[in-house]
């Protein structure tokens, strides 16, 4: 086992944090192994992508060339990465939890007939007798399992915010190498028709360094204006939980958790949140986490480094003052 | 119009932290803890399923599991929202169960129903978050695939789903038959079912089949992820200390954590 | 010679008045008809069981006006004297009928004078007093629980007044003109006959008399052939509803039987009611003091216990009397909920059983709410959003708290306790049902070590079912989702008599009042008592002992289900009653009047929508005796009206404690 593939989907995007996880998370592995590392960019990537992977660890880029990667189609992209692995050779797949990476994976792994683990918080290649370990939280983050996979291909989709990124070298050289994909387009049509990007004034969940997020305790949708407030005065991003979501308070594209988005921010408030096992585990890779929860046995605060028993009713909108009196002070002196 | 649902029954992943514990081996949760529910994504599957059924007016909608013979539970459970068939697979005989071999399973029943226009699954199941059953089922039957989706219609001749995109949705066109894994969405919280069809769902019978049934060798469900192997299973120590703000009166601790987040540099 | 008058003076054609008899007679009993065939489209009950508590309870609720004489007595006063009035009245022409038709008689001598004279007079009297308090009070003093005004109201007080005024006329200008010897014995009457005398002649006299007679007569005629047409009714829906009222303990809602394949799943429509259900709307007398005892109501909710029924009897009047009563298919839609009576309006209700209390004609209000909701919620599965996550919650987990990230034996934690599970041996006196609130919420799980404390200080050997209790079903059935109350009881019964439970001990009310009076109705019996009254009796036994105590001043809040729907009213009282130091001082509505929280029917899981807050509307009563302490015995109570003073007097240091928690403390 000695070949890591970073297998990166320039679909629309620009090369980000998404893809250095990947990147980062496979030149450890790659180092474990003593083996190599090679990114495989599909979709048609902008001429800045290969040099940054190459910044970030690969020592080759395969470029999979053909009619079928114009636009993304999860089977004919899942044949195509079959057959770029079958020309190029890859021992451990390595997958981003995008929207792509959930489809691409577990498709191509079972093209390859590739053991296939979702949602893993980490890779490592530490294994007596050969071999990688995958370490992927179950049961909604209340257990940790180490899945050790000893026979090749391997198939590992990564959670987004949970690979320390490696520091990126400059000038840093490499092989581009380009992989023609003959695969036609499978029987039965599959397009996109119609894409909407929601906009959050301006601030990505995943992206903000501060978020502020409501959770039950919030009890009513109105009830997220004070946190809205909140948010325009940090500048922060907002996000929520899941019940909030659920109960129709906020859209499900704010819910952070499991079955949403993972976030690592500098900051993290959590507002009216009680800190179920699930939520936590949107924001495992938060640096500082302040609670705010007029139920003192609340979970989170065992999970969190600040806390304030309070109903966020009456105490946000002191914060704000407190906030906002703090930033003005600043900016006189 | 036939819709197939596949569901799994699971421990109840709302069990408060404190009561979850592992077996003796450490294998797997232990035995009694909480009671045994639906697949929380599942139920939105289904939910979705019957959104589709009623903006058409009409249509089948078969519930499929594979397990223990309590899983009849939640194949009750979908006949009581208004599922129409609902027929379990037994789980007991197939031994070293992975998820090629429950795609494989599933894949084998379904294809001894009428044919299926569409079949839709959770995202992934809410115990071992696998993630990966509905795409092999679509594999197995060379549909298209489609996760994250939140809802469906139909326009003529294609099915139109409505998914979660990295940065928002998207709507997706597709041929039928196809195969999608299915979010939550405010939009598909399964339905309270009336008690009336609980009552009628208790009556129904559900088929159990077996390997037999299937025509299936009971150990030709292995596959490549039967050869992972389980070094740990643990439940993670939480060790933060949490420094609760003190003050008299909200007030006080506005500005406490005022300052603290200043020496935080976040403001 | 022999004290008597004669029947018939000065009047002539007599049979014209037989004829009219006849014609009243008809067209009233056509009336009552009607409504019997009405009443008969309702299912079948059996309300004529225990026929000497009926009759006992007939006694003192109909002829003794007791509910009507406990509260706004002033108006049940009146009422008192109008109906006795003409409870005599109508005898006094009983007696008339038997001597004149019947030749029996018995209108003569002294009982012509003491009853037929003198205390006919004397009731005639005080019955005007009455109807003249009661014209004041609708039309100068105007309560709000009367409106709003109509002109049947007028009429018939217009019309007894007129009845009776005219009725000493006639018996006035009778004995003036027949220089009656025992004039002395109708005073008022005798009084009336000498005004007319100073005007008229006694040929005037003669002619007005025979008028005022035939008048007299064709407006007494035509009021009781009015009475199955009009509110005057309740003459008889009253009595009958009081007798026919349910018997059964008060807290307990009736029994759905689910393995009946065609039963309708709660009401639709009227024919789901009872025939007794359809039998007390036509008792309302329209008084409104149901609406006024509302917490709903008081806060603006759109729900009015009046209304609800006054609704539903106008739909009961305008079926045809030979109505269907065969059920329709579930999926028909409601003519009743929905079209009648809203859905907003059932979903309003805390079921606090004010309404039913107040009511003086034992109308079943609460009973045919929950009926309505059942159908919503089993039939038609609507119901607001947070109760379906309280539903979710109760199927999935047997609590009704959607994210409750505690568990069932957190609260031990430090204790000296453990679970039935845990040492299924283990001999106990009684068992502490905790409940879910007492469980899974922060604030009541102080409760909850607060009352294990004590039993463990008074040296009772009490047992816990820990993981294994469920909810008690209360917030099930009474949101009308009767299959999972059944569920939930029935499994909590199996339990219960696994570990062969005898007695047991709860601090929550509703707990209290389900395991007592409803799980018997599903076989399972055992001896329950809320923590006031245990508590009392380890007092009283000696087994709690109070060391030093700095209690102050302190209020109690009646629970609904304690007070109320269990008349455990003193219990609680005698706890704080018994620390010394403690000045105890009562809310203004207090005991059987007490006003709701706000925390039952299924508020405490779902947000108030409507107008202003119930919570807030008590904590001001309860603020408003001077209380540092508001002593509370049920877990809704603590949440709502901790909440509720915190909102009304943030500055102020009120607590709100539950009573074990004010005993221990005082007695550390």
């Amino acid at each position: 086992m000695r070949s890591v593939v970073a297998v990166l989907i320039a679909d629309h995007n620009e090369f980000g944090r998404t893809e250095i996880e990947v990147l980062s998370a496979g030149v450890r592995l790659a180092e474990d192994l003593g083996g190599t590392l090679t990114a495989v960019l599909l979709g048609e990537p902008p001429a800045s992508f290969a040099p940054n992977c190459f910044s970030y660890g690969a020592n080759r880029v395969a470029v999979a060339e053909g009619p079928v990667l114009s636009a993304y189609q999860p089977i004919a992209f899942s044949a195509a990465i079959e057959q770029v692995i079958r020309t190029i050779g890859g021992d451990v797949l390595l997958f981003p939890s995008t929207t792509s990476g959930l489809e691409l994976a577990p498709l191509s792994g079972h093209k390859l007939g590739a053991s296939v683990v979702m949602d893993a918080v980490g890779v490592d290649g530490k294994v007596d007798g050969g071999g990688i370990r995958i370490h992927k939280p179950v049961f909604g983050g209340k257990a940790q399992s180490l899945l050790i996979a000893r026979k090749v291909p391997v198939v590992v989709a990564l959670r987004m915010r949970s690979i320390a990124p490696v520091a990126r070298q400059e000038n840093t050289p490499g092989e581009i190498i380009k992989v023609p994909v003959t695969v036609t387009s499978p029987a039965g049509t599959w397009r996109l028709v119609d894409r909407n990007v929601e906009q959050s004034e301006g601030l990505r969940l995943e992206d903000a360094r501060i978020v502020v997020s409501g959770g039950r305790g919030l009890g009513g949708k109105e009830n997220f204006a004070c946190l809205e407030e909140l948010s325009r005065v940090l500048g922060a991003a907002l996000g929520a939980s899941r019940a909030a979501v659920d109960l129709g308070w906020v859209p499900s594209t704010w819910q952070i958790g499991q079955t949403g988005k993972k976030i690592a921010p500098d900051l993290y408030l959590a507002v009216g949140i009680s800190g179920a096992s699930q939520h936590m585990v949107g924001i495992a890779g938060a640096k500082h986490i302040v609670a705010i929860n007029k139920d003192d046995k609340a979970p989170i605060f065992q999970m969190a480094e600040l806390g304030v028993i309070e109903d966020y009713r009456e105490f946000i909108p002191k914060l704000i003052e407190a906030v906002k009196k703090r930033k003005t002070s600043a900016t006189t002196l | 119009m036939h819709l197939v649902v596949c569901l799994k029954q699971i421990l109840d992943p709302e069990i408060p932290s404190s009561d979850f514990k592992l077996d003796t081996q450490a294998r797997g949760p232990a035995e009694g803890i909480a009671s045994f529910v639906p697949s929380i994504f599942d139920e939105n599957a289904l939910e979705v399923a019957l959104q589709v059924r009623e903006a058409a007016g009409a249509g089948k909608i078969t519930a499929i599991s594979i397990g223990p013979d309590s899983a009849i539970d939640t194949l009750r459970k979908a006949l009581s929202m208004r599922a129409d068939e609902a027929i379990l697979i037994r789980q007991g005989e197939f031994s070293d169960l992975d998820t090629y071999g429950t795609a494989r399973l599933l894949a084998s029943a379904i294809r001894k129903l009428e044919p299926a226009d569409l079949i839709l699954c959770g995202r992934e199941s809410g115990d071992w978050y696998g993630g990966q059953v509905a795409a092999f089922l679509a594999a197995e039957f060379n549909y298209p695939y489609t996760a994250l989706v939140a809802a469906v219609s139909r326009q003529e001749r294609e099915w139109h789903f409505r998914r979660q995109s990295d940065d928002g949705w998207e709507t997706i066109a597709c041929s039928v038959p196809a195969v999608v894994s299915v979010t939550n969405d405010d939009h598909n919280l399964p339905r309270i079912p009336k008690v009336r069809d609980n009552m009628i769902a208790f009556r129904k019978t559900i088929p159990a089949w077996t390997a037999k049934d299937l025509g299936l060798e009971p150990q030709s469900t292995r596959g490549p992820n039967a050869e992972l192997e389980l070094e740990k299973l643990y439940i993670p120590q939480v060790s933060r200390q949490c420094r609760i703000i003190a003050g008299d009166n909200v007030d006080q601790k506005a500005e406490q954590l005022a300052q603290q987040l200043a020496d935080l540099h976040a403001i | 010679m022999t004290p008597t008058r004669q029947v018939y003076f000065n009047i002539t054609q007599v049979w014209v008045m037989y004829l009219l008899f006849g014609i009243t007679l008809a067209v009233f009993c056509h009336g009552i008809y009607r409504h019997w065939r009405r009443w008969q489209i309702g299912r079948p009950v059996d309300r004529f069981d225990q026929l000497s508590t009926r009759l006992r309870l007939l006694l003192k609720e109909g002829l003794g006006h007791q509910k009507l004489l406990q509260r706004y007595s002033g108006a049940g006063l009146a009422h008192l004297l109008i109906f006795w009035g003409f409870v005599f009245l109508f005898l006094g022409t009983v007696v008339v009928f038997i001597h004149e038709d019947l030749h029996i008689h018995i209108m003569q001598g002294s009982f012509y004078l003491y009853f037929e004279s003198l205390t006919l007079n004397v009731f005639g009297v005080l019955s005007i007093a009455g109807i003249v308090t009661a014209l004041v009070q609708r039309y100068v003093r105007r309560p709000k629980r009367l409106k709003p005004d109509k002109p049947d109201d007028a009429i018939i007080l217009a019309a007894i007044l007129i009845i009776l005024v005219t009725g000493f006329m006639i018996q006035g200008l009778r004995v003036q003109i027949t220089h009656d010897p025992w004039a002395a014995w109708s005073p008022f009457g005798k009084a009336a006959g000498m005004l007319f005398a100073a005007f008229l002649s006694p040929a005037e006299m003669l002619l007005l008399h025979r008028t005022i007679w035939w008048f007299h007569l064709v407006v007494v005629f035509s009021f009781i052939g009015w009475i199955p047409y009009s509110k005057l009714f309740h003459v008889f829906t009253a009595p009958a509803s009081i007798f026919t009222q349910s018997l059964a303990p008060r807290g307990q809602l009736p029994l759905l039987n689910l393995e009946k394949e065609d039963e309708p799943l709660g009401v639709s429509r009227l024919q789901n009611f009872f025939w007794k259900d359809l039998l007390d709307l036509d008792a309302c007398t329209e008084c409104g003091r149901c609406e006024v005892n509302c917490p709903a109501f008081l806060t603006e909710k759109p729900l009015s216990p009046k209304w609800l029924i006054l609704d539903a009897r106008e739909s009961l009047h305008a079926q045809a009397y030979n109505g269907n009563r065969n059920s329709p298919s579930p999926e028909e839609p409601s003519p009743l909920v929905g079209p009648v009576i809203k859905e907003e309006t059932l979903w309003s209700c805390t079921t606090c059983g004010a309404c039913m209390e107040q009511c003086p004609v034992a109308i079943e209000h609460v009973p045919k709410i929950v009926g309505m909701r059942r159908h919503l919620v089993m039939e038609r599965a609507e119901f607001p959003g947070d109760l379906e996550n309280m539903v979710r919650s109760l199927e999935a987990r047997g609590h009704p708290y959607p994210g409750a990230s505690a568990s069932r034996t957190d609260w031990m934690q430090g204790l000296p306790v453990k679970s039935l599970a845990d040492q299924p041996n283990a001999e106990f006196e009684v068992l502490f049902w905790v409940g879910c609130a007492g469980a899974l919420n922060q604030r009541s799980q102080s409760v909850t070590r607060a009352v294990a404390e004590l039993l463990t200080r008074a040296g009772v050997k009490f047992a816990v079912l820990g993981r294994e209790e469920r909810c008690t079903g209360d917030s099930a059935r009474r949101i009308g989702h009767e299959f999972l109350f059944q569920t939930l009881a029935q499994q909590n019964i199996a339990t219960l008599d696994r570990y062969k439970v005898k007695k047991i001990v709860t601090a929550c009310p509703h707990c209290f009042n389900t395991i007592k009076n409803e799980y018997p109705q599903l076989g399972g019996n055992y001896e329950v008592v809320h923590h006031s009254e245990f508590l009392a009796e380890l007092v009283a036994q000696g087994r709690l002992k109070l060391r030093e105590a700095k209690t102050g001043k302190v209020t109690f809040h009646d629970p609904c289900y304690l007070g109320r729907y269990n008349q455990i009213y003193d219990a609680p009282r005698n706890l704080l009653d018994s620390l010394p130091g403690a000045e105890r001082s009562e809310p203004e509505w207090n005991r059987r009047n007490a006003l709701c929280c706000g925390g039952g029917g299924g508020f405490s899981f779902m947000e108030e929508k409507r107008g202003t807050r119930m919570n807030q509307n008590r904590s001001c009563q309860l603020l408003a005796t001077g209380a540092d302490t508001i002593a509370v015995g049920c877990p809704f109570c603590m949440i709502m009206l901790e909440d509720g003073v915190k909102t009304a007097a943030p500055e102020q240091s009120v607590q709100v404690r539950d009573i074990a928690e004010v005993w221990k403390a005082a007695t550390e």
